[in-house]
């Protein structure tokens, strides 16, 4: 039956100088790991992003099933929410219904659908 | 004094201690990666959603486009640019099945696809939206004691409503005959057998050009099928009489030149049936349509769940479609002919329909109708007599009907497309 010998030998002290750079190597690491996390984070979708989704997906619900087909703006959680109407030009039942979120001047989320609605709708 | 004079020896610290610091690094070395490695899939899992958000809506966008053409050419498949900017697109398909449309819609986006496919029907038009529409053929209608009308009635103006004045064979009823508003009917019926329902036609004559894609399926034998409505339908005929005992889902057609016969163990969900004549033995189950040139017969303690349909449409013969007791059917009962020719549609006390009930002819012991009926005249055949336009142990409840039950457009041309049910 083979037999794996391993060898264990003690580690020569080290100089306190070693000691330093190997903590400054690890804080390197962090550092370098930290920034490319949070480059990470910032340059994906914030939470203000997926807030202003989950507003406009919720608010768009809620006219549907009112059939509440206003142009309006209002303000809503910290975002500018505005709610266009856009009725087809060729087609009585069919409208663009868009909702649109944003914060400082800045378009966070745009939500876009076709409506079919039962009542004829005049065209703009 | 003592001259204390310090000097920095450089000292040898213990081999342990960068040992220690090499395992500390790479713990967190470890941690870091797994976070980053999380914020990073975190991240693809939200532009992924946000992707098949995107295409829902576009999809959702694509149905509500379907709805709004019901004249759009059956089988073409349409490229849509759904807000004009090249960027959100769709594709969408409207293919007769039966009494009502399947809408195909296909979209994409990023690396993911997806296919909507809804059963389009529609909502009642103005004068179905009433209990009964009887016309007027100067016969005016009697109502037995057991027997009730309850939603707007479409009546002859020969007369008043008349008793019956017949034995009570069901529980008598509570308040007046017809508990709803009561018009003036019309000579004719408000729909046609020659016009609407050409596509009825074309099915009861298996003439399936227009009705079938050419490049549809052949099937040669019929076993145990489940087919989705996203691709082309298997088309299963025969030209002999057939008896089904299979399990077939989807979209298929079974048809035969003869007779088919469906047995009660057969299991059909959104089947579409065609024949010249079709049975249904009872005790059947299902969610199908049955289109025949001349008789369906379904027989006792029969369940054709939502959205179903019966029919036979004589265009050179009468029709019958006859209900057997126990049953019921929920979505549409249509026995329709050509002028001249007779329509029938017999049924019982307790045979239960829930939808819309047309014939261009007669409507033989009416049973319980959670709907709308639309037929020439009404006839109670007891034993060794008949009467004319006479509802004895019948309930036709408009009211009961639920305001969101859809039924066929094409008995209903000019009301709101809708939803009927979702398909595989």
């Amino acid at each position: 039956m083979a037999t794996i010998k391993i060898r264990v030998r003690r580690l020569p002290a080290s100089s306190l100088l070693e000691v330093t750079v190997a903590t400054v190597i690890l804080v390197l690491v962090f550092g370098l790991a930290m920034g490319s996390l949070t480059r990470l984070t910032l340059t994906g979708p914030r939470q203000l992003e997926l807030r202003s989704r989950q507003l406009v997906a919720h608010l768009a619900a809620e006219t549907i099933r009112e059939q509440a087909w206003h142009v309006r703006q209002w303000q809503e959680a910290g975002l500018l929410i505005e709610q266009e109407v856009i009725p087809s030009s060729d087609n009585q039942h069919l409208l663009t219904l868009r909702l649109t979120a944003t914060a400082q001047g800045h378009r966070i989320t745009r939500f876009q659908q076709l409506i079919y609605v039962h009542a004829r709708i005049s065209s703009p | 004094m003592k001259n204390i004079r310090t000097t920095w020896q450089p000292q040898r610290l213990p081999a342990g201690a960068l040992l220690l610091v090499i395992t500390v690094s790479l713990i967190i070395a470890a941690i870091l990666l797994s976070l980053i490695l999380l914020a990073t899939n975190r991240r693809m899992l939200v532009q992924r959603d946000a992707q098949l958000e995107q295409l829902r809506q576009n999809l959702a966008s694509g149905l509500a486009y379907v709805q709004a053409h019901p004249a759009q050419p059956a089988f073409q498949s349409l490229t849509v640019d759904l807000f004009g900017d090249g960027e959100q697109v769709v594709q969408v398909t409207r293919k007769p099945w039966g009494f009502f449309d399947v809408a195909v819609i296909a979209g994409s986006k990023g690396t993911f696809q997806d296919t909507t496919l809804a059963l389009l029907g529609s909502t009642f038009n103005v004068v179905n939206q009433s209990a009964l529409y009887l016309t007027d053929e100067n016969v005016p209608l009697a109502v037995n004691d057991d027997a009730q009308v309850r939603g707007v009635a479409w009546l002859p103006k020969a007369g008043e409503i008349r008793p019956a004045s017949l034995p009570l064979t069901g529980e008598h009823r509570k308040g007046e005959a017809v508990v709803g508003k009561v018009h003036s009917s019309g000579a004719r019926l408000p729909l046609t057998a020659d016009s609407a329902l050409t596509r009825l036609k074309s099915y009861g004559q298996l003439e399936l050009t227009e009705l079938l894609p050419t490049q549809s399926r052949p099937v040669t034998t019929l076993p145990d099928l489940a087919y989705s409505f996203a691709g082309l339908p298997a088309v299963w005929y025969h030209a002999k009489a057939y008896t089904i005992q299979r399990a077939l889902t989807g979209q298929v057609v079974v048809i035969s030149s003869s007779r088919l016969t469906v047995e009660a163990t057969s299991q059909l969900t959104d089947v579409l049936l065609l024949a010249p004549t079709i049975i249904i033995k009872p005790g059947f189950r299902g969610r199908v349509q049955l289109i025949a040139r001349d008789t369906v017969l379904v027989g006792a303690d029969c369940h054709l769940t939502y959205p179903s349909a019966v029919c036979a449409y004589g265009a050179g013969q009468s029709a019958l479609v006859s209900l057997g007791p126990d049953t019921s059917v929920q979505g549409v009962v249509v026995a329709a002919a050509a002028e001249g020719l007779a329509a029938l549609i017999q049924s019982t006390p307790t045979t239960m329909v829930e939808g819309q009930v047309f014939t261009t002819g007669v409507v033989e012991n009416c049973g319980t109708v959670r709907g709308t009926v639309t037929c020439r005249r009404l006839v109670y055949r007891g034993v060794g007599s008949a009467y004319e336009n006479c509802l004895v142990n019948a309930v036709l409840d408009r009211t009961s009907l639920s305001a969101r039950f859809l039924t066929s457009r094409l008995l209903n041309p000019t009301a709101n497309s809708g939803v009927v049910a979702w398909l595989p």
